[in-house]
């Protein structure tokens, strides 16, 4: 972990003319940070050598101005700080703890939201590898210019490289492999292998925290298995054993020794917890044949990727002329091992953006928080007038105000930061559960707040220093000699202006989209627990049968036959089905046209959204469903090409708009969505109609119409399996376990759970969103009501004098509060509108169907109730107040 | 640049500063010795105030810096290696003398 690249290029540019003294402190700077890495860990090592840097860089421009360099050029700092303002202000926020801690707790809300997000779409869109000088590891690459594609039968290439070359070194190569590793307890797991050479290990320079790593030899065919695991398999597995070395396990029927473990921290190249050698018959390879392998190298210390490029170009030309008949179009390059998965270049913009959207929360807040100072710095307005009349100079007046603004972001800063760390440990298990489909993520994607984001954040808090600084300051400081004529004329006085009441219109506006946006999140949450499909989804135990990479389809097709018959044959389990997709699952949507033309709403081209699953004539009599008109599907259906179709309730009424659906015919646009392959461009009868069996993940009426396909498992990698249990839960998931193992070892067996879990995993994400929103809405409103709550207090208590006249001359008390709540239900109106409008906008951009009025409705008394107490409150007590004491107060 | 005398005494950080530079021989950067400093006071030490410090003393004449060689662990970057003058060890030994006479026969 080396120091922030930052920290580097700031020192560089602030030391003095010889880059001997950038050297010095940017070696200064490394050595130090990688001694606080060894003694405190990444987060923290950055954090402290970001503030170190940053104390530092304060040095060097103090060093400047005072040899006369900086101080030349800019005659009179325009605004002036010093330390005895930063104590002022220290005690000026102990005395208003509340506002302090608001302000605070909002800034440190959203440098923690901006600084987490950031660090969020940095990881997937510049990726680092975090392994010793990981940015020298790369990717080798062949690709056949002229089938423009990419190429990885390169067993021999590598074999020509394995040595290095000028600007390579540690070149290694592997394969990923899916393996079922069984144990004593006889339960399979499957898991992913990578193949690799021994010199991978070489290459990414991490030891095994226990035994070895790989070597040459254990890649000799006649070398006995062997197999090294990774940290949380270790511990998770097996108790974290150390006398576990040399234990037999057995990786897809093979017993297989173990001999090391790696680090939790490395799953190279991606997302592997165990490796095992590659076997390379070197005596066999043919150039362009063989297995499918990918080739990483480290490049030399100082060597560019355009120089390894440059080399691979003549070292491709050179294999072009040995293997003329396989190479010719051949060319290889390096990549960084960490390419992003994301390289459309307009996914990149729309996440890069989402920055943009994240530093405008952090202006609003900033904004508001302005407004809270400001409020407060009404009420000194008579010192900053004396003040001024005692001679301070404007520059004066904004330092203090300034320095105050520092304190509450940099105490902000540190909190938030804490937060940010938080809330990308979240994030990430969240992203992982729900749009990774539990699977791991690569190894470089860490919940670690990399130094970029910690610097964006600490660049967050200086926007906010300048927005909660500048803006009261200039406020309160101009026009202050005016106001001292007026002041001393007996009238005048502070006002909020335009900027002030957008300020307050857009914090009330996103104040109540937050919730509203919560609301409708949730009700999803809410139909989905609720949706019943006929039978109880809770006793069918589902699990994915999937093709182990060293079976044939044959193989695959018989042990799945074999599953299923063993599992019908187990006491307590009946109606065991297969499909590809089972009920309340995601099916994709697919488009279709029917022969007629439909009745149901279609897209421009007249075609259909429907969900589609490929079932076994089996599935219908498992979940209960019967034909409502029509036939079901029957074994003699099962042809290669699916001929036949059934069709769902919701598909009539949708689609054929209740007509009769028996003899129509439909035709997918699109041959595949995931699943099994649809047959395209032709046309496939509809001969019978089910009731919905809960289609597809989405509960929406308007998206339940559904195809069932005869299965064909011929076309599939893998299929799903269901049954109803009639007994214990648990005996039927061992039962399934072991049915699998039994039928075929080289069977992949994954997600065995309840059918009623699909539901709940989809309703637990959903839950984690509602919960985040939860949380932004309360800090949001928190924040926007103490705000209003604080101005209009404000507001009302500058008129004390005018109300004081007005009640003097005979005003009843009830037109005195209706012109003091004119300005700020104006202001509720407006932010309720614009409130609307954007929730509506937000909810059509998440595609989210529910209406808003209910949450928006649910949001509405509250924000009204506390505007109207906010205003109400400093009215009652101006119109308890004497008329004559009012006016002798000013 | 001014040259102090022999005699002169140093401030309280000056001197940890000169004393861990003599103690750290050849090995006295700023890193290690604001790392020696923390070490042995416990307190907590800013690279920046030893840099300030260490280029006070070079201008008083009572340090040398010298680049060192690149290492690895710096990045490949080399150090500014410190070795006090003939003057700076006589400004210490001042120092801790002034610091005795004054402290001797006082209850601490």
């Amino acid at each position: 972990m080396t120091a922030p690249r930052w920290a580097a290029a700031l020192l560089r540019r602030l030391s003095r003319a010889t880059g001997a003294e950038a050297d010095v402190l940017i070696g200064d700077l490394e050595e130090a940070h990688r001694a606080r890495v060894a003694r405190r860990g990444d987060f923290v090592a950055t954090l402290l050598t970001t503030l170190e840097t940053l104390d530092i860089t304060f040095m060097l421009v103090r060093r400047s101005f005072s040899e006369g360099g900086l101080k030349r050029r800019m005659r009179t700092p325009h605004i002036a700080m010093s330390w005895i303002d930063l104590k002022l202000a220290f005690r000026m926020l102990l005395r208003y703890p509340v506002l302090t801690l608001v302000g605070i707790g909002s800034l440190a809300l959203a440098i923690a939201i901006g600084a987490a997000a950031f660090a969020f779409i940095s990881l997937f869109l510049w990726p680092r590898m975090p392994l010793p000088d990981g940015d020298e590891i790369v990717v080798v690459q062949h690709h056949d210019r002229a089938a423009n594609q990419p190429e990885s039968r390169v067993v021999a290439d590598f074999l020509r490289w394995r040595d290095g070359t000028a600007t390579l070194t540690d070149v290694a190569a592997g394969r990923g492999m899916a393996r079922n590793l069984l144990m004593g307890d006889g339960l399979v797991e499957p898991i992913s292998v990578a193949e690799v050479t021994a010199s991978t290990f070489a290459m990414t320079r991490v030891a095994p925290i226990l035994g070895r790593t790989l070597t040459d030899a254990d890649a000799s065919a006649a070398a006995p298995p062997v197999v090294i695991i990774g940290e949380r398999i270790w511990r998770q597995r097996f108790g974290a054993d150390p006398a576990f070395l040399g234990r037999t396990v057995l990786i897809s029927d093979v017993p297989t020794a173990v001999v090391g473990v790696m680090p939790a921290t490395f799953r190279f190249p991606s997302i592997y917890e165990v490796w095992q050698p590659l076997k390379i018959n070197e005596g066999a390879v043919q150039p362009r044949a063989g297995i499918g392998v990918r080739i990483w190298a480290r490049m030399k210390p100082g060597v560019t990727p355009e120089q390894a490029n440059a080399e691979l170009t003549v070292l491709s030309a050179q294999h072009a002329a040995a293997w003329p008949a396989t190479h010719a179009s051949l060319v290889a390059d390096v990549q960084p091992a960490t390419a992003s998965e994301m390289r459309n270049p307009e996914e990149r913009k729309l996440l890069a953006s989402m920055n943009g959207v994240i530093a405008l929360l952090v202006l609003l807040v900033s904004g508001n928080v302005a407004l809270l100072m400001f409020a407060r710095a009404a009420t000194r307005e008579s010192e900053i007038v004396v003040r001024t009349a005692l001679g301070a100079s404007r520059a004066r007046l904004i330092g203090q105000f300034m320095a105050e603004a520092s304190v509450l972001s940099i105490l902000a800063a540190i909190a938030g930061l804490a937060i940010a760390q938080r809330v990308m440990h979240w994030g990430l298990t969240t992203f992982v559960l729900a749009a990774n489909g539990g699977e791991l993520l690569p190894f470089w994607i860490t919940s670690t707040l990399p130094p970029m984001s910690i610097a964006y954040g600490v660049g967050l808090a200086i926007a906010a220093t300048l927005v909660t600084g500048i803006l009261p300051a200039m406020k309160m400081t101009s026009g202050v000699s005016s106001r001292l004529r007026e002041a001393t004329a007996g009238g005048g006085g502070l006002r909020f202006g335009g900027v002030w009441t957008v300020l307050i219109v857009a914090q009330i506006a996103v104040t109540a989209t937050f919730p509203a946006i919560a609301f409708i999140v949730k009700t999803a949450a809410w139909q989905r627990e609720a949706r019943q499909i006929g039978v109880p989804t809770d006793r069918y135990l589902t699990a994915e049968l999937g093709r182990g990479s060293e079976m044939t389809q044959a193989r695959f097709e018989a042990a799945v036959r074999r599953v299923r018959e063993d599992l019908a044959a187990t006491s307590g389990i009946a109606r065991v089905a297969l499909a590809d997709r089972l009920p309340l699952m995601w099916n994709g949507f697919h488009v279709i046209e029917v022969d007629t033309g439909g009745e149901g709403p279609t897209d421009e081209t007249g075609a259909h959204l429907v969900n589609t699953a490929a079932v076994e004539p089996d599935f219908f009599a498992a979940f209960d469903a019967t034909p409502i008109a029509g036939r079901l599907l029957a074994h003699a259906d099962n042809a290669d090409v699916a001929r036949v179709a059934v069709v769902n309730e919701s598909f009539v009424r949708n689609v054929l708009g209740g007509r009769n659906a028996i003899g129509r015919r439909l035709k997918y646009r699109v041959s595949s969505n995931g699943g099994q392959l649809i047959p395209q461009q032709q046309w496939i009868e509809i001969v019978g109609v089910v009731r919905d069996l809960g289609m597809g993940a989405d509960p929406a009426a308007s998206r339940a119409a559904g195809v069932y396909l005869p299965l064909n498992l011929e076309a599939l990698s893998s299929v799903r399996i269901a049954g109803l249990v009639a007994g214990d839960m648990t005996a039927a998931t061992n039962a399934l376990r072991a049915t699998a193992a039994k039928a075929d070892a080289a069977l992949r067996i994954g997600d065995v759970q309840p059918l009623a879990a699909v539901t709940a995993n989809g309703v637990k994400i959903i839950n984690y969103i509602v919960a985040a929103l939860g949380m932004v809405s309360a800090a949001a409103l928190v924040l926007a009501l103490s705000g209003l709550y604080a101005v209009m207090s404000f507001a009302v208590s500058r008129r004390t004098r005018e109300i004081g006249i007005r009640v003097a001359l005979g005003s009843p008390r009830s037109r005195v509060v209706v012109t003091i709540l004119r300005r700020p239900l104006m202001q509720l109106a407006f932010g309720a509108v614009f409130g609307a409008l954007l929730t509506v906008g937000v909810s059509r951009l998440m595609e989210l169907s529910v209406g808003f009025s209910l949450g928006l409705i649910a949001v509405g008394p509250i924000i009204f109730a506390v505007c109207l107490v906010a205003c109400i409150v400093p009215a009652r007590r101006a119109l308890r107040v004497d008329p004559i004491a009012a006016l002798r107060a000013e | 640049m001014t040259k102090t005398s022999a005699a002169a005494t140093l401030a309280e950080f000056e001197l940890m500063v000169l004393v861990a530079a003599m103690r750290l021989d050849d090995d006295a950067h700023a890193v290690s010795i604001a790392a020696d400093i923390s070490e042995r006071t416990g307190r907590v030490v800013r690279r920046a105030n030893v840099y300030t410090t260490l280029q006070r003393l070079e201008d008083k004449g009572l340090v040398r810096t010298a680049l060192g060689d690149a290492r690895p662990e710096r990045g490949g970057k080399p150090r500014r290696v410190v070795t006090p003058t003939r003057d700076g060890v006589a400004a210490v030994r001042a120092t801790m003398t002034a610091i005795h006479a004054m402290t001797h026969g006082v209850k601490i």
